[in-house]
């Protein structure tokens, strides 16, 4: 239930989101440049950073939706998925991801715990710079996310089949057109 | 010491900033609307709310340029020391 009437139809961070478009336009567009946006890592690799930093919060609907966005740009592969969120050092990732996760993982708990250690075993397995700059981008913005969808008490479905549909769709047309359409609908029920 | 190469010069996020133009962007635009833009809470009170997160994240950077923020919009920096330390006893 909650916290606040958020558009009872819209679970998660898309009833928030409906709720407060100001503030949704910029939360999208960094999502989309982030995870969708030109970057030498895939943006299978991309989502499997914010499933794992969202599965690490316990935020339910963020690694859930995040992790079924991963799995349709991975072929399908929900294991690998469920792996990189249990532990993902047995995960058929590269070292270089594996590295990265470390880092995020630390980032999640405190950015002041990565290391230059942490930096430096990513960047021997062929990490850049800005690979690292938006692994940390990444973690930092997904508690942001995460927190918002919890502090708010937003409507987490437990339905695996919803988050593995709206996957596919957003892993095909992106954050930004997939939102308009919820944000367009809803734009009058807000406040 | 940054762990990567950040523009020199620059403290805090404003060097993460610099560094990648395309996510600033949206982050400066969300900060804007949150903590700037008209809104039924005065904009010192949408500081002290970003520099008490800031504070209790041990984040040095935050908590000095939002404190100083809060305190430039309320006159008065010893509310912004008192919100970081117990707020519940701060002149709100």
């Amino acid at each position: 239930m909650p916290h606040i009437a958020l558009p009872p139809d819209l679970p998660g961070i898309r009833g928030a989101m409906a709720f407060r478009p100001e503030t949704a336009r910029p939360l999208n567009a960094l999502v989309e440049v982030l995870l969708t946006g030109p970057s030498t890592l895939s943006r299978g690799e991309r989502e499997l950073i914010a499933t794992y930093v969202s599965s690490r919060n316990c935020t339910h609907y963020c690694h859930s939706i995040h992790g079924m966005i991963a799995a349709a740009h991975l072929g399908g592969d929900e294991a690998l998925v469920k792996q990189v969120k249990t532990d993902f050092m047995q995960a058929a990732v590269s070292p270089k991801l594996k590295a990265l996760l470390t880092i995020a993982g630390k980032v999640q708990q405190d950015g002041k715990l990565v290391t230059t250690a942490d930096v430096e075993a990513a960047r021997v397995l062929g990490a850049t710079d800005l690979e690292i700059h938006d692994t940390v981008l990444i973690a930092a913005a997904f508690c942001m996310y995460n927190r918002y969808v919890d502090g708010l008490g937003t409507n987490q479905p437990d339905d695996e089949a919803l988050y593995r549909e709206r996957g596919k769709r957003v892993a095909r047309d992106g954050y930004v057109t997939v939102s308009e359409e919820y944000l367009a609908s809803h734009s009058h029920a807000a406040h | 010491m940054a762990h990567i190469q950040l523009p020199e010069g620059l403290p805090g996020i404003s060097a993460g900033f610099v560094f990648r133009p395309e996510t600033a962007k949206p982050m400066r635009a969300l900060a804007h609307v949150l903590l700037f833009e008209p809104n039924s809470l005065t904009a010192a009170e949408r500081e002290l709310i970003a520099t008490y997160v800031s504070s209790r994240n041990d984040c040095q950077f935050f908590q000095l340029s939002h404190g100083a923020a809060a305190a430039a919009h309320l006159g008065d920096p010893s509310v912004v020391e008192q919100v970081k330390k117990d707020f519940l006893a701060a002149r709100l």
